[in-house]
């Protein structure tokens, strides 16, 4: 396992591969001379050690071009903006290592003696690139004894192909239609009607979340399939109604670390109201900024810090008072227009979003192309915004009672289960191989 | 109550069966794709449709194998040439057909266009940078295909340095040949803006070629012979002129084309009778890939119609610079069904050349084209004692000293409004000394 997880990481360039062993090597000293001195200043200072050392990389690899972009812009140095690229999966595996190191300091799980376990931690292939973020503490007892049993793999399959489906047709599909939507070049942008920009943002808010989730989906599944128990990473967060709601929902291993490696241990809402937002502040500015090493995630990040403390503050008590629906509307209308900011790296293309979007782009609401389009994926919209929700779950579950109620032994549902599986597979692998089809222009006429 | 319980664990017991089942069938699936995926010989290495040769394997350097280019190569190549790739193409295509109504449909992105200035606003940019010896071949992005009434469309954007450009080369072209010979230009209007109306063209996005063409013709210098033809295609467009599935006009369309140059000549156009017709069915062309394979193009096939001229040989030289036999019209049944179009004048050759022996007047002409010109050279085959071709996107040489040369008394420019982009025009400049 451990093997074939160090070659899938390879795959991305071996010399990435260093780092990982590095970074692994490190937490692993740190975490037994923490756990050895246990109480003395020395356990503390390993700690902070390993931590400066773990964000330090990150900083390097993630964040050095953005700062130097900036001290490069303020007083000229250095010369040239250093160009560095991201090692696959770096965001994923530092959070783990570090959540693994404090979490021996505070005692709360047990260093980890052999290396090559730990290392297995940070690199399960499945994982690894996408997230979820798994704690140490929750795979520490499956990473050395662990059991494939036969209806794990069973539901490991179904879970992975929904996951490997959801990403391949339809998250592949509605980035299609969101990029032909709110393309990249500023020119482009502002050619696109009022509606065709709203459409845009919708195809690819959904985009987002069925890609995020289904690489979640796909690495529970394969974790399953392997013996791991990963937790839920996403919980429908589009029914969600109020912007705390959602958090609890999006992304949730990542909302968690942060609320355990950084919000409670700065005291979090226990030191007055005041300490509390600027807790919150700080919190909501490193997810933004852990998103991407640019100002639009930093300010996507604030974004969200500005609704959840309206929310602490005034707004929840008022919604709780009134029909969810309104919350609904309320949570769903701000992360709308979040993933705006998501969208664009650069903040002219955002003017032009927004400008479009009021109507001052010159456009008109709609034009021909864009209706077309929007026909043409019609069902396909129709279809994710289902699959975002739980509707299809419940819808399936009816399903299944129903036929249960009918038959005794249900060979229809059993036999329909099985085929979903190699189903999904075999859409998804067309889905894939037509993603390949890229036709070469000559001169094209 | 306890017979209910075996009721309960026996339906388990068979659902456990079912779930053993499943695993194995997903099993089993995923090692034929995988043991499919290793037949090496099964492997394509060139895709029709998209007229391109499949990814190659990767060859591993230090370098490449150690930042993950060479894998991420492998990953590319494997997916690029899977067995039976166009098939599971074809397949997806009509998965995706699901997604929506299809009366209408549109692929590609907005397309950026020009405002249609008045004439002297732009300057022409001809001299500007020194030219490049390339070969003008790079890839482009695909148009914007439009899609109703089972036909393809594809989206017209006016650049306004192009027009002016090639303006500037044809009045710059006439000055060298002087008196030697008569500069004509014909350009071929593509479908949107014949079949479709103009206000409809307006409203997906599409520049006015009648407008286009207007501005272009404002600034010709009087030497230059303006041959309009939209007009008269419009008039005809009931009949059959420009492909479905393609974005070429047909020989019928061309032909019309023919008879406004020999009206313009003051000469005598051909009938069509006085050319074999003959028919072949199932062309499904660029349009099809360019819409990343529309479903409805697909089941509405083209029939090409030929017309062959009085003399059928030709000579060309080819892509690698070497004399061949050719004819001016191939039988393109064994072609596959998106090179159809290939049967006039064996394709796009740098330079080819008709003699007709039944003409003995020592007419002569040179005709610098695209491939829109390759329907519609047969006709003039039996107009002129010879009749030279040249690609301008594949010549290299001086024309100006080639026309001296050879007596050749008529310049022929023939492009579709979409050639009218600066570089092109550049590179039509570039092979007349």
């Amino acid at each position: 396992m451990l093997v074939f997880s160090l070659i899938f990481y390879s795959w991305a360039g071996p010399k990435y591969l260093i780092l990982l062993l590095v970074m692994v090597f490190v937490s692993w000293i740190c975490a037994l001379i923490i756990e050895e001195n246990q109480g003395t200043k020395w356990s503390r200072m390993f700690l902070i050690g390993d931590l400066v050392f773990m964000l330090g990389i990150l900083g390097i690899f993630k964040y050095l071009k953005f700062f130097a972009g900036i001290t490069h812009s303020v007083i000229g140095l250095p010369a040239e903006i250093p160009q560095i690229v991201l090692p696959v999966g770096i965001s994923f595996y530092t959070f783990q290592l570090i959540s693994y190191v404090v979490d021996v300091y505070r005692q709360e799980v047990k260093a980890q003696r052999k290396f090559s376990n730990l290392l297995l931690y940070a690199s399960l292939f499945h994982q690894c690139i996408a997230g979820p973020i798994v704690r140490y503490q929750l795979v520490a007892d499956e990473i050395e004894h662990r059991k494939v049993k036969m209806n794990e793999m069973w539901y490991g399959i179904k879970r992975f192909t929904v996951g490997l489906a959801k990403k391949a047709v339809l998250a592949n599909g509605c980035a299609s239609v969101a990029d032909t939507l709110l393309p990249t070049v500023g020119k482009e942008l502002a050619q696109v009607p009022a509606g065709g920009l709203f459409a845009g943002l919708l195809f690819y808010s959904l985009q987002i979340y069925l890609d995020f989730s289904a690489y979640s989906d796909m690495a529970i599944g394969m974790g399953r399939m392997i013996g791991f128990h990963y937790d839920e990473n996403f919980n429908y967060p589009y029914i969600a109604k109020s912007i705390k709601d959602f958090w609890n929902r999006w992304h949730i291993s990542l909302s968690t670390f942060f609320r355990d490696y950084v919000y409670i241990p700065l005291g979090g809402n226990r030191k007055g109201d005041r300490r509390r937002t600027i807790n919150l502040f700080i919190v909501w500015s490193l997810t933004g900024f852990w998103h991407g090493a640019s100002w639009n995630y930093i300010f996507w990040g604030l974004y969200f810090f500005v609704f959840v403390t309206l929310e602490n503050k005034v707004l929840l008590s008022k919604l709780n008072k009134l029909p969810s629906a309104v919350g609904h509307v309320y949570a769903m209308t701000v992360v709308y227009f979040g993933w705006a900011l998501f969208r664009s790296e650069s903040l002219g293309n955002l003017r032009i979003i927004f400008k479009g979007m009021l109507g001052l782009g010159g456009n008109g609401f709609m034009n021909m192309p864009t209706l077309i389009l929007l026909k043409n994926n019609i069902f396909l919209l129709i279809f994710c915004i289902a699959a975002s929700t739980p509707l299809l779950k419940k819808l399936g579950l009816l399903i299944r009672k129903a036929l249960c109620r009918v038959q005794n032994v249900p060979h229809v549902l059993y036999t329909c289960e099985a085929i979903e599986p190699v189903m999904l597979l075999l859409i998804s692998f067309l889905s894939l191989i037509g993603n390949s089809y890229n036709p070469f222009l000559y001169f094209q006429f | 109550m306890k017979k209910d319980k075996r009721n309960i664990r026996r339906r388990e017991q068979i659902h456990n069966k079912y779930k053993k089942a499943t695993v194995d069938i997903f099993i089993k699936v995923l090692l034929v794709i995988g043991i499919i995926g290793l037949i090496f010989p099964l492997r394509p290495k060139m895709s029709d449709v998209e007229k391109r040769e499949l990814t190659k394997f990767p060859k591993p350097t230090f370098e490449t194998f150690m930042n993950g280019e060479f894998t991420s190569q492998i990953s590319t190549w494997y997916a690029d040439t899977f067995p039976f790739r166009e098939t599971f193409m074809v397949a997806d295509a009509k998965v995706k057909h699901l997604y929506g109504l299809n009366e209408e449909e549109i692929h590609g992105e907005t397309v950026v266009a020009d405002e249609i200035p008045e004439a002297g606003e732009v300057k022409a940019s001809l001299e500007d940078e020194p030219e490049d010896g390339t070969l003008y071949v790079e890839p482009q992005k695909a148009g914007t295909i439009y899609v109703a009434d089972n036909m393809g469309f594809e989206l017209y954007g006016f650049s306004a340095q192009g027009a002016t450009d090639y303006a500037a080369m044809l009045n710059n072209v006439a000055k060298k040949v002087g008196d030697d010979a008569v500069v004509y230009d014909i350009i071929a209007p593509t479908s949107i803006a014949v079949n479709l109306d103009e206000k409809i063209q307006k409203q997906i996005g599409s520049s006015n070629q009648r407008e286009a063409f207007e501005y272009i013709e404002e600034l010709l210098d009087d030497e230059v012979e303006w041959v309009p033809v939209l007009a008269v295609l419009k008039k005809h467009n009931s009949e059959y002129l420009y492909f479905k599935t393609d974005h070429h006009w047909t020989a019928d369309g061309a032909y019309y084309a023919y008879q406004e140059l020999m009206k313009k000549k003051g000469g005598k156009a051909c009938k069509l009778s006085e050319y074999t017709k003959k028919e072949y069915e199932g062309f499904v062309g660029s349009f099809y890939s360019y819409s990343g394979q529309s479903e409805t193009l697909l089941n509405n096939p083209d029939t090409v119609v030929t017309y062959t001229p009085q003399v059928n040989d030709m000579i060309y030289i080819d892509k690698s610079g070497n004399e061949q036999q050719g004819q001016v019209i191939t039988d393109p049944t064994d072609y596959s069904e998106g090179n159809k179009y290939l049967c006039f004048i064996a394709g796009d050759e740098s330079y080819s050349r008709i003699d007709n022996p039944n003409i003995t007047d020592g007419s002569s002409c040179i005709i610098v084209k695209e491939s829109y010109a390759n329907a519609f050279v047969p006709f003039l085959v039996n107009s002129y004692g010879t009749v030279h071709v040249v690609d301008y996107r594949y010549y290299v040489g001086d024309l100006t000293e080639f026309v001296k040369e050879n007596n050749i008394q008529d310049v022929i420019f023939l492009n579709n409004a979409h050639a009218l982009t600066p570089k092109a025009v550049k590179k039509m400049n570039s092979i007349w000394g």
